[in-house]
């Protein structure tokens, strides 16, 4: 997150089409945002970026499904634009996809709205996973989405979650997401699920090594593609650890809005919205004064973490993951740590082997800050203008 | 508020981790592989590349063909002083021990050249291409002062190294994280030692005549550092001004990774360790280890020097086409 962007998520609505096993965000109903909160959420938005002098804004539209709230949300993208002034706004959507026809696609599309789609892999754990309200699979149906999405937002992303059910096929997933044709991927835990075990992370470790493995030929063969769960921790090494200005760093440089005005200092803490503990104030009256952000609680130093080897690379810096495992903000979550304690070797490994054969695009990837432009602008737009279609993902 | 499941995972702990292998590949710290030894290509097919470059959004990392030329097709400096990375502690010589067997090194690999071995290799390709590297030669101008390796005058071409430069508040910091790590007595008592210098053992005095004791001997080293050595800085105003009256001087940086003998890449196989393991005679065994090791570091060390031959080489041509007689 760049520090000089401001953080926004308009929580839609809290309904959804759909009852995944690990939703953090609460029960699902209601209606949703009206339009004169969205007025008042992009008045605050657009007023705080002033206010603190960001010179970006990102705007993320959440949910529940946002997509039920699909012309709210149009209409939403569209004030921000009229209102902006000087400011550089840019939206992101994050949707289980099952909304996004053609029509949809098209507004977005229009609008710049990048979408990041929840999709956990191969059918089986889709379906698994990803049920709809009536407990039917969602699999065959994102089938006709997923080269609709591609076609017309080609660098869109894939998130898997991982749950202790799917952990030993995650290789299997990640995989097939990239011959679906996405080029993005990221992969995250389900940290508020209490069924990781040894025996489910043992599970995983096995699928990293596999798909570290997977990693590598793609590599060797040239492909280009993101790999969260690899390249993040890559990085960590060839970037150099987050600095706290880089983290999101919430209730100083993200918040996120819940349905009826209130503004929370993530998404993590919004949920049914009926408890008064995280919430910094709404968008009728602003923050409240003396509202106690997270910010510094992330970027503390965690004690129980000692002189751990690998503690300026590890993620459990995030205090809201913390808080979703541990239900406290200020303690380490132990899956995090058995997390990074058995990726972090398979990552190394992998890019040891990497660099001593000096390979061209690991290099160009890791070490090179305009890669993801370079690779953005090759694959998505010289490609298409030069051979008429974007080159995405893996086959 | 709680969270939708209240517990965390049964068994999993917190668990710091004591030690940790330092990965292989470059980190945030080290020299940009892209860039040095030489740089390297973006993987990209070459319509792309080009036209990328052509946009201006490929970085400087980005365009440069495999064979080290720039857009023109003219051979680029690999030497160029703006790869120089600052180096504010003098290096220790590296050595990498292979252990094995009941884990006893067994044989300390060299893993870089001395300053000394690749003057030598760089003179003996300076005078296959014609020119007379002579010994150390003092350099005083263009607001200079430096002794360079070699140069000769009258063509106008030598070559000089960037061993480091050590400032009074490096030497500080050095002396701050030799106490944290090994405690006053034993860490003091390092850092003298590696600074060549004593100063009155840290056991003596009050602290505030330790403290003097400690400043005195960093103001000692810091006036005694030989002048003549090149700084970053230097190395590039000196690349500049020299480049007016086309004349050059290759600065050859002691971290350069062209200086390291890639040992790793030639370890022992795993038929030459179960070779070595069934000899019982243990000095026989040792006898064959080390044999079967300077064979394979007789092979490391000929591809390193044929690869800083080809930089030297390269450097030649480049000064060529920037008007070398």
């Amino acid at each position: 997150m760049a520090h000089d962007t401001l953080t926004t998520t308009f929580h839609l609505t809290h309904n959804c089409n759909i009852r995944c096993s690990y939703c953090f965000t609460g029960e699902k109903f209601g209606a949703g945002m009206t339009a004169a909160i969205a007025d008042r959420a992009v008045d605050f938005a657009l007023g705080l970026a002033r206010e603190r002098g960001f010179p970006r804004l990102d705007v993320v539209f959440f949910g529940g499904e946002p997509l039920l709230r699909r012309d709210l949300l149009l209409r939403i993208a569209d004030d921000f634009r009229a209102r902006a002034g000087g400011i550089e706004v840019a939206f992101k959507t994050s949707t289980n996809g099952l909304l996004l026809t053609a029509e949809t696609l098209d507004a977005l599309v229009e609008r710049g709205v990048f979408v990041s789609l929840s999709i956990d892999g191969v059918p089986e754990i889709q379906d698994r996973q990803r049920p709809d309200a009536a407990g039917h699979g969602t699999s065959e149906r994102l089938a006709a989405v997923v080269p609709r999405l591609l076609r017309a937002i080609p660098a869109a992303s894939a998130n898997c979650v991982v749950t202790p059910q799917s952990a030993g096929r995650l290789d299997e997933s990640v995989a097939w997401l990239f011959r679906q044709g996405f080029f993005y991927v990221t992969t995250a835990l389900d940290h508020g699920n209490a069924g990781w075990t040894r025996e489910s992370l043992s599970e995983l470790e096995a699928a990293y090594e596999r798909l570290a493995a997977w990693y590598e030929i793609q590599m060797r063969a040239g492909r280009k593609f993101y790999l969260g769960c690899i390249d993040e921790r890559i990085r960590t090494r060839t970037w150099g650890p987050p600095e706290p200005a880089e983290q999101c760093l919430p209730g100083v440089r993200s918040f996120s809005i819940a349905p009826s005005g209130r503004i929370y200092p993530c998404v993590q803490f919004v949920r049914e919205d009926e408890s008064d503990e995280f919430v910094m104030g709404d968008v009728f009256a602003g923050l409240r004064a003396g509202a106690d952000p997270l910010g510094t609680c992330s970027a503390k130093d965690r004690e129980e973490c000692g002189d751990c080897a690998l503690k300026p690379r590890c993620s459990s810096w995030c205090a809201c993951v913390n808080w979703q495992s541990t239900v406290r903000l200020d303690r380490v979550s132990p899956l995090v740590c058995e997390h990074e304690r058995l990726l972090f070797p398979i990552v190394d490994r992998a890019a040891n082997r990497l660099w001593k054969a000096r390979n061209a695009f690991f290099l160009h990837k890791q070490y090179n800050r305009d890669f993801p432009l370079v690779n953005f602008v090759e694959e998505v737009v010289l490609n298409e203008a030069m051979h008429g279609s974007p080159v995405g993902g893996i086959r | 508020m709680t969270p939708n499941r209240r517990k965390g995972a049964e068994g999993l702990a917190v668990r710091p981790v004591k030690a940790y292998r330092v990965p292989k590949y470059p980190s945030h710290a080290d020299p940009n592989p892209l860039l040095v030894p030489e740089r390297v290509a973006y993987p990209g097919c070459r319509e792309v590349a080009a036209a990328l470059a052509g946009l201006g959004i490929l970085g400087a990392a980005g365009a440069a063909s495999a064979e080290g030329a720039d857009s023109t097709g003219a051979p680029e400096n690999p030497f160029s002083a703006e790869r120089l990375v600052p180096i504010h502690v003098r290096p220790q010589v590296r050595q990498n021990f292979i252990a094995f067997g009941v884990g006893a090194p067994a044989w300390p690999r060299k893993t870089e050249f001395t300053r000394d071995e690749a003057a030598e290799l760089i003179e003996s390709v300076f005078r296959s291409e014609g020119f007379a590297a002579r010994d150390r030669q003092w350099y005083r101008a263009d607001g200079v002062e430096a002794t360079l390796d070699g140069f000769d005058a009258e063509r106008g071409i030598g070559f000089a190294f960037y061993e480091g430069e050590t400032s009074a508040a490096d030497l500080r910091n050095m002396y701050t994280q030799y106490v944290s790590d090994f405690g006053p007595e034993h860490g003091a008592s390092i850092f003298a030692d590696s600074l060549g210098l004593s100063f009155g053992g840290r056991k003596e005095g009050t602290p505030d005549e330790q403290a003097k004791k400690l400043e005195s001997a960093i103001d000692l080293h810091v006036s005694q550092r030989q002048a003549q050595e090149l700084s970053v800085a230097e190395a590039r105003l000196l690349e500049g001004e020299l480049a007016k009256r086309k004349t050059f001087v290759m600065v050859v940086g002691a971290n350069d990774p062209r200086l390291k003998i890639p040992v790793e890449d030639y370890p022992l196989s795993a038929v030459e360790k179960l070779q070595i393991e069934s000899i019982p005679d243990w000095d026989k065994r040792r006898e064959l280890e080390m044999k079967l090791l300077q064979a394979k570091d007789a092979k490391a060390t000929k591809v390193a020097l044929e690869e800083l031959e080809r930089a030297v080489r390269q450097y030649i041509r480049w000064a060529r086409s920037q008007g070398l007689q």
